[in-house]
């Protein structure tokens, strides 16, 4: 199975979506910053990347619009504890297909990274208006 | 400072005031000398006919002997005309007007003048001006036969020194100067006692305003500012709810914001646990409970920090080793710093001791490198020291971005943030501790790469004043 890229700069939830990937079979590749997540993009072929939105060289949407062009199939799921309208509405512009709220909860979690991960990828940039909905979209 | 008394109203009202006193005594002098001239004309004529009369009906005869009686009991000239312009006085012979009149030296050049003027008054009984500083009146005894009298007229300025001129001219200028005072105590002064207090009452509510009880418009001007200062008093206090507002506001949102994260992690990694098998429990309780531990201790930090903030505590000081200090917030770092590819490097010498308050210093040390990892999101690499010179100090550098000029003027400012959904207390409340241990925070760039933050506590046995503790201040939002 593919591993999962998650960009997440707070170790401790970055270790705990690791351990996740791990139950579900995938390996999981650990960045702090959205510099390096993309460097580790271009290394390898991954079944999911994770994104936090507050990093600190790069917002996580800008992470993700840059994803787009490196890897316009690879779904992509958002975290944030900035549980806001205006974010979501940017990750679903820009093609994320899961958008979950901190604090996580371990069980929704790994059903959204379980389907994500397993479905097959996504249509290309230019047909990306028809790609499926978001999975769930949580705003506090 | 001559711009600003010019601009004064003593001045302003002074030029035109003393405008009108000068023009004032000159028309008033004008006016004094002119009515003088016509009451000395009127005596002079009176004079004449009074003496015309007299002589008529005492019958006197006009030779140059009674002339020259009149002209001794009068103190000026006195001729009698008979017939011809020419001649005067002289029952026996007469005499020359002329030569008459070439006795009053300063007449004599201006002769025929003055006879073609005595002629024209004829038998008018008018005064004529003869030049010189004389003039003359005939008055009519009988047909051809005219007493003259010609009298020295006075100098011009010599109505100066008349009683009366001097009475007048006092009387204006007194009245000037009651003017003057009048103005001055019921105008000039309460606007100036206005003016003079009006900077002081902003900060004292209950201050009372000069002129305020008055019924005019200084009054009415000293009551509209203290109406318009207690609307200002009360939208102040409305605007300070409203900020007080906003902050806890803010507050509330940061704490909630950096709560998020640990709290997250807590929780998936106690259900990490709670899902485990059997075969897996003990693997995974080893890998997330010092997890969990640790960010049970960050949010025990923060709201620490966010008390600090909210009800500032004098640091509770003993002597402590720094370099311990270090070690165990470098321990707790650690897996962070791992994991943002940042190395710590602790080169504290062991023994560098001050007297802290070592739970906030921990928070202190504890921030400034989380906020090193943080300015090292590609990686590097964060060096600490510690030394001893005329303070206790740890240096913190690491091979970052550096601060920007203008995180470089606020990093201290409560709420000032460079970072995406940074709530900036964390130096903020760093150099809060510091201050209040009677140290400092210091913040600069390195030359080649990276920031250093420096970390100055005074020596273990100098006793220094620590000054008060002090709310940090918002930023303006």
């Amino acid at each position: 199975m593919n591993p999962i890229l998650i960009i997440e700069d707070e170790h401790a939830v970055a270790g705990a979506l690791g351990a996740v990937c791990k139950r579900l079979g995938h390996e999981a590749r650990l960045c702090s910053s959205g510099k390096r997540g993309l460097e580790e993009l271009a290394r390898g072929d991954f079944a999911l990347a994770i994104l936090d939105i507050g990093l600190p060289d790069m917002s996580g949407l800008e992470v993700l619009k840059q994803i787009r062009q490196q890897a316009p199939q690879l779904p992509a799921l958002i975290i944030t504890a900035h549980g806001n309208l205006d974010n979501a509405v940017a990750a679903k512009k820009l093609g994320s297909a899961g958008y979950l709220v901190k604090p996580l909860d371990l069980h929704e979690v790994q059903e959204t990274i379980r389907q994500l991960a397993s479905t097959p990828p996504a249509p290309a940039a230019s047909t990306r208006r028809r790609s499926r909905p978001l999975r769930r979209v949580v705003v506090a | 400072m001559l711009v600003r008394s010019l601009s004064s109203l003593w001045l302003r009202l002074a030029l035109p005031f003393l405008l009108f006193v000068v023009a004032g005594s000159i028309v008033l002098a004008i006016w004094l000398h002119a009515s003088g001239q016509r009451e000395s004309r009127r005596v002079f004529a009176t004079l004449a006919r009074t003496n015309a009369d007299f002589i008529k009906s005492a019958k006197l005869p006009a030779n140059e002997r009674v002339a020259n009686y009149l002209s001794r009991v009068l103190n000026m000239r006195v001729f009698f005309r008979h017939g011809a312009w020419d001649m005067v006085s002289g029952a026996q012979g007469g005499f020359s007007l002329k030569k008459s009149l070439e006795t009053v030296p300063p007449i004599t050049g201006a002769l025929e003048r003055y006879r073609g003027t005595l002629q024209a008054l004829g038998e008018e009984q008018g005064i004529v001006e003869t030049g010189g500083g004389f003039e003359a009146i005939a008055v009519p005894l009988e047909k051809d036969l005219s007493l003259i009298l010609v009298h020295e007229i006075e100098p011009a300025w010599s109505f100066l020194l008349r009683p009366d001129t001097l009475l007048l001219l006092g009387a204006f200028w007194a009245f000037s100067v009651a003017l003057a005072w009048v103005l001055a105590r019921g105008f000039v002064r309460p606007l100036r006692l206005l003016a003079e207090r009006l900077p002081h009452i902003e900060h004292d509510p209950d201050a009372a305003l000069p002129g305020a009880e008055r019924n005019d418009e200084i009054g009415q001007l000293a009551r509209a500012y203290l109406t318009t200062r207690a609307l200002l008093a009360q939208e102040r206090i409305r605007r300070q709810q409203a900020e007080r507002l906003a902050l806890l506001g803010r507050m509330a949102t940061g704490l909630a914001h950096e709560i998020h994260n640990p709290l997250a992690a807590i929780r998936m990694h106690a259900q990490l646990i709670e899902s485990s098998s059997n075969g897996e429990l003990a693997t995974t309780a080893h890998e997330s409970l010092p997890v969990m531990l640790g960010e049970a201790a960050k949010i025990e930090g923060l709201v620490q920090q966010w008390m600090f903030l909210a009800r500032p505590q004098p640091p509770q000081t003993a002597p402590a080793d720094l370099g311990e200090i270090v070690i165990s917030v470098v321990r707790a770092t650690a897996p962070q710093a791992a994991h943002a590819g940042v190395r710590l490097i602790n080169e504290v010498p062991p023994g560098l001791r001050a007297r802290v308050d070592a739970r906030r210093i921990s928070q202190a040390v504890g921030n400034i490198i989380n906020n090193a990892i943080q300015a090292m999101p590609g990686g590097g690499t964060l060096t600490i020291c510690g030394r001893e010179s005329t303070t206790v100090e740890l240096t913190f550098q690491d091979t970052g971005r550096g601060f920007s000029p203008e995180a470089l003027a606020h990093y201290a400012d409560l709420f000032f943030s460079t970072k995406e959904g940074g709530m900036g207390i964390g130096l903020s409340v760093t150099s809060e501790i510091l201050k209040a241990h009677g140290g400092a925070l210091i913040v600069v760039n390195a030359p080649s790469v990276g920031a250093i933050v420096t970390l100055q506590l005074p020596l273990l046995n100098e006793r220094r004043e620590r000054p008060a503790i002090r709310h940090p201040k918002p930023e303006p939002a």
